[in-house]
């Protein structure tokens, strides 16, 4: 108990400690200017918690022990998430590339009719781009904002904060067909005689399908908002990093081979078939290219069905929701002269055209949008 | 794309699940004990806990249960368990998942009519409680200490 009094009182001061820090932040431009207020709005409501809690008269309460213990750890958590993600991510953002690269990310939500208080993106990742869902915090590679082929990255970081937002929509729904699909596979197999080790793999990949579906789902979304260039981002990611998940899965992701396929049915199911077929011919290549062939386990854990359903799930999720794909993103709604999305679809399509003259292209579209940002 | 953006994902779902199943037992266990609960904006603070720890109680019972084979899920189910919580549950109570299930019926049953909880009913709501906790905390070290 006097270890828990004493560290509820070093969280205060820390909360204390980022809350003037954030209040020194000034000058910002009115988009991270408005992320600055939520977030010392989550850390106020924060601090507040950890007052309660430390003058709580249950405290030494044995049957209430772990409890508030777990009460702490919690507030911890989210002291430490604020100190490492968001606070550090404004205290940074003087530099221009972060302005701009939230500048992207704000027009990009106004495009594709995202409901939600834009996320601050800025460029200062030491790996690929990741999203802090529960922080509304996207981070870039470094050089990213002087790019645009891999920009369309963003729409599948998008994709997780809007998974988080309904997950009761485009996840637990989808959840019963993954019970039904499998249920049926365990059926079938037990009919024709399979062992328990078969009846064992269909369970660990009903269980394994829930956590891919955040991947998928992020990536349909991608494809269904951005179109044919996440396509071809993604073949360009897996050919930059290519390793064995081609085939093969994590714990948190599923195998690239099955990732390019949703993506492609989404387009496909856009009408995007010609951009698909083209697509597809270059994740041959690539995959030829590094020697993978496809395992015969391959179509028992990727179901081609599933991922048929799940596609049309996801799509049908994103027309409910509002967010409008790219076939049908009117230029000119969000009252400037460029739109982003449909920008970096025709970036695809110069860079395949003129593959050596894409840089000059580029870094004149990059120094258009600065100027279009006020940057 | 990468793994923090999954974790990040998972450990906000895992750790909102967490905070709300702890804060409604804190709040049964407060009322138990005679102390006052802090009034809310939406009505009787203890009835709103009984009422979400029952919900989170029903949908872990109904996944569960579909695992176990007794019966099949109905999707129907009114609060989201995060999938890692459930797994950890039924891996702690492979050899008693029958007993453990017969006592988180009861603690629901008695959080529904709003009568006390006994010994073995707040002990399986405490083993909910501990598991969302292990699984958020486990999320966030693989989060942030990589």
């Amino acid at each position: 108990m006097a270890l828990l009094k004493q560290l509820l009182q070093d969280l205060k001061q820390r909360c204390g400690f980022l809350d003037v820090t954030l209040g020194g932040i000034t000058g910002l431009r009115p988009d991270a200017e408005a992320y600055r207020q939520r977030i010392a709005a989550i850390l106020h409501a924060g601090r507040v918690h950890i007052e309660r809690l430390a003058a709580d008269p249950t405290l030494g309460q044995a049957v209430l022990r772990k409890n508030h213990f777990h009460q702490y750890k919690r507030l911890s958590e989210l002291v430490s998430a604020a100190e490492w993600g968001p606070v550090n991510a404004l205290k940074r953002f003087r530099l221009p590339d972060d302005a701009f690269m939230t500048s992207i990310a704000g027009r990009i939500c106004k495009e594709i009719g995202y409901r939600w208080a834009p996320p601050l993106c800025v460029a200062g990742g030491l790996g690929h781009y990741w999203v802090n869902a529960g922080m509304d915090l996207i981070v870039t590679p470094v050089c990213e904002a002087a790019h645009l082929l891999g920009l369309t990255d963003l729409y599948h970081e998008l994709g997780h904060i809007v998974i988080l937002r309904e997950s009761r929509a485009l996840q637990l729904a989808f959840h019963r067909t993954i019970d039904q699909h499998f249920a049926d596979s365990i059926r079938q197999a037990r009919q024709d005689g399979k062992g328990p080790a078969v009846i064992d793999n269909l369970k660990k990949l009903q269980s394994s399908w829930k956590d891919w579906l955040i991947e998928f789902t992020a990536d349909m979304i991608a494809a269904y908002v951005a179109g044919p260039a996440y396509g071809w981002t993604n073949v360009r990611l897996c050919m930059n990093q290519s390793s064995n998940a081609i085939y093969h899965a994590s714990d948190s992701h599923p195998a690239d081979a099955a990732r390019t396929l949703g993506i492609e049915l989404v387009l496909r199911s856009l009408g995007f078939a010609n951009e698909a077929t083209e697509i597809r011919a270059s994740w041959d290549e690539f995959v030829d290219l590094s020697g993978s062939t496809t395992p015969p386990t391959f179509a028992v854990e990727y179901p081609r069905p599933l991922l048929d359903r799940l596609a049309t799930f996801v799509v049908a999720g994103c027309r409910t929701l509002g967010l409008i794909s790219l076939d049908q993103q009117p230029t000119g709604t969000s009252g400037s002269s460029i739109h982003v999305t449909k920008l970096l679809h025709e970036a695809w399509g110069r860079f395949q055209t003129d593959p050596a003259g894409f840089g000059a292209w580029e870094g004149q579209q990059v120094s258009d949008l600065k100027q279009e940002f006020g940057l | 794309m990468g793994d923090m953006s999954s974790l990040s994902y998972e450990y906000t779902v895992n750790a909102s699940f967490a905070e709300d199943v702890n804060k409604w037992l804190v709040a049964v266990k407060k009322a138990a004990l005679g102390v006052e609960l802090d009034a809310n904006a939406g009505g009787d603070p203890l009835e709103e806990a009984r009422r979400g720890l029952a919900a989170a109680v029903e949908s872990t019972l109904s996944r569960l249960e579909a695992m176990e084979g007794a019966k099949e899920e109905t999707g129907g189910a009114s609060a989201e368990v995060p999938e890692d919580v459930v797994r950890r549950v039924e891996a702690k109570h492979r050899s008693d998942l029958a007993w453990f299930l017969e006592d988180l019926r009861n603690a629901q049953s008695a959080l529904l009519r709003g009568d006390t909880l006994g010994p073995r009913e707040l002990q399986a709501l405490d083993e909910i409680t501990d598991v969302a906790d292990a699984s958020a905390s486990e999320c966030f070290r693989r989060l942030w200490r990589r």
